[in-house]
């Protein structure tokens, strides 16, 4: 890789722990109270994917909250450039 | 922490630190952020801890930083295609997701970032939940998360970023092609389709288009979608250069191996074939008409070009290309045959040939996919069909008609597809699905006009228009199915289907250091 790739690299590394980190973040938020208890038996799983769909079926628009998040985001960047 | 301070901080020289120091910010915040949101909604600490740590392995972020895509249409790069479940994955939402932007394109409703994610994540979310053991879904989805963000981005971002770097390729590339004539002349050679290609496109798709047809910027916006580059073959010019710069004129020489070697051929990853009987798309002669300025390509010519490439991919020890051949199975090769009294051979149609013959070609009947589409409409009123063209095609075109019909009711008593077609008779009177197809969209728009308003007062009516670029031409309010579209679609399904199947793969490059 030349030298903009490898910063791209980074750049995107970085991004998208960001995301993962915000998506985690999501969930927790639009959870109901009553869906946290069955979240705490599906992460005895430890398995993000269950997670993932438990999530998908407990917060309607779950995707669409999601893509607002990273907007944001893309729109901070903007900003800070 | 206000994170705005931070664009005050250091250098405006040093875009690329200031951009890093920010993402540190939001990483810090995002962080912060999360636990305590789960601090909040009262986690226990432990599963809390979990929570925090799932996917954070090094490997799981590396895998999604793979996804540097400048944008994500054009991005599922070959990191993503080279991985079983990211090809799964990828094959099987792209056919999803596609279809979804299809749909749009016909309600010409733009597609945007938001709208593709959306459909991306509920159809990867969808497909990972069959089983709980895919471990680079989370990956996939995070890396197409920082592609959607990429795209969001205005350009000026990463101009600015990687200002330096940039303004130094771009001068030197700018000296280079002022100073050197033969630069010039490399592009002009590409912008006249006189490149030599070979080895200088990467994986691609080689589309032999002829003098134009409808569905090849479908196509080409499609295998673009997927990161793939689109080689096309052209009889004299190219007019979706912009689209597409790989291109290569072939002046109705499609088997010319030099052709064939500097359009890349050793790269491609599979082969499309456009026949098209001047502009039927569909419906067209069961004998072909093989004057050249009538016929953008031949069934005759499309066996050449099979034949062709795969000799060059025999010479080149490779192994030889799936081709997708977009043609009427039904059509005959014409062949006379001189000797006294009657032949004891009986003409045989391209579709038996490309049976018998060539296992690596693959046929795209749109009549029949187009069929399927009228039976369906037809079939909600239950009508008939007729068909309205031009008065001195009618009877070729009737013969035509009847033989698409006919296959396509053997199709549905053979259980391969549902609602069989009935062509009117006179007892059927004006209740019928009045389908519209001249001989070409000029013709098809003026005879909706001229008919629409009789034809549709007892059954239904329909316009049938080749090329997705005149439906806007078409009066307010008519109805209709679009050829290019569905010839697009399904050459693009035909292609999924393979590559899930491990049938297409990638040639593996060894990326450079």
């Amino acid at each position: 890789m030349n030298t903009q790739q490898l910063n791209e690299h980074k750049i995107m590394a970085q991004i998208s722990r960001v995301i993962l980190l915000r998506i985690k973040t999501v969930i927790i938020q639009h959870l109901k109270k009553e869906d946290i208890a069955e979240l705490e038996q599906v992460m005895k799983e430890k398995n993000i994917n269950l997670v993932l769909n438990f999530a998908h079926k407990k917060i309607p628009q779950l995707s669409q909250k999601i893509y607002s998040e990273i907007e944001l985001l893309a729109q901070k960047i903007t900003q800070s450039i | 922490m206000n994170e705005n301070n931070l664009s005050e901080v250091g250098t405006p020289v040093d875009r690329l630190t200031q951009l890093q120091h920010f993402l540190d910010v939001q990483e810090n915040l995002a962080q912060s952020d999360l636990l305590g949101v789960l601090s909040s909604a009262k986690i226990p600490h432990d599963i809390a801890r979990v929570y925090t740590e799932l996917a954070t392995e090094p490997e799981v972020a590396e895998e999604a930083a793979k996804f540097s895509l400048a944008a994500l249409g054009r991005g599922v790069k070959r990191e993503l295609w080279d991985s079983i479940i990211g090809r799964t994955i990828v094959s099987t939402t792209t056919i999803v997701t596609t279809a979804e932007i299809i749909k749009k394109i016909i309600a010409k409703d733009p597609v945007g970032p938001s709208e593709l994610f959306v459909t991306f994540f509920n159809n990867a979310i969808g497909w990972a939940g069959k089983t709980i053991e895919k471990p680079e879904v989370i990956p996939v989805l995070v890396g197409v998360g920082a592609a959607v963000l990429w795209t969001l981005l205005p350009p000026m971002v990463w101009g600015k970023v990687f200002d330096r770097e940039s303004r130094k390729t771009i001068k030197a590339v700018g000296e280079e092609a002022r100073k050197r004539e033969t630069r010039a002349g490399e592009l002009q050679e590409l912008v006249e389709g006189r490149a030599d290609l070979a080895g200088k496109v990467g994986p691609n798709v080689q589309i032999d288009v002829g003098k134009s047809d409808p569905a090849a910027a479908l196509l080409i916006e499609l295998f673009h979608h997927l990161g793939l580059e689109v080689v096309t073959y052209w009889d004299e010019n190219n007019p979706l250069f912009s689209m597409s710069p790989y291109w290569k004129e072939t002046r109705d020489d499609w088997t010319n191996r030099k052709t064939l070697t500097e359009g890349d051929v050793r790269e491609a990853i599979g082969s499309i074939i456009l026949v098209s009987n001047g502009d039927d798309v569909i419906l067209s002669p069961e004998q072909q008409d093989t004057k050249l300025h009538a016929q953008d390509m031949t069934d005759n010519e499309a066996l050449g070009i099979v034949n062709a490439r795969d000799a060059i991919r025999r010479e080149m020890g490779l192994p030889l290309l799936h081709h997708f051949l977009v043609t009427n199975p039904r059509g005959k090769i014409n062949i006379g045959i001189a000797r006294i009294g009657e032949a004891p051979y009986d003409a045989k149609t391209i579709g038996k040939i490309i049976e018998e013959n060539h296992p690596n070609v693959h046929l795209v009947d749109v009549d029949l996919l187009a069929f399927k589409e009228i039976a369906l409409i037809a079939s909600q009123k239950n009508l008939p069909i007729e068909l309205l063209t031009n008065k001195d095609r009618g009877e070729e075109y009737y013969e035509a008609l009847r033989l698409v019909t006919q296959a396509h009711n053997d199709r549905v008593e053979a259980g391969l597809e549902e609602h069989k077609i009935k062509i009117a008779t006179p007892e059927d009177g004006k209740c019928t699905l009045s389908i519209v197809y001249g001989s070409n969209d000029e013709d098809t728009i003026a005879q909706v006009e001229a008919t629409a308003s009789d034809f549709s007062q007892e059954g239904d009516f329909i316009a049938i228009i080749n090329d997705p670029e005149k439906i806007t031409r078409l009066p307010v309010g008519i109805r209709y199915i679009c050829i290019g579209n569905i010839e697009a679609m399904g050459v693009f399904n035909e292609f999924s289907k393979l590559f899930a199947q491990g049938l297409i793969r990638l040639p593996q490059v060894q990326e450079s250091s």
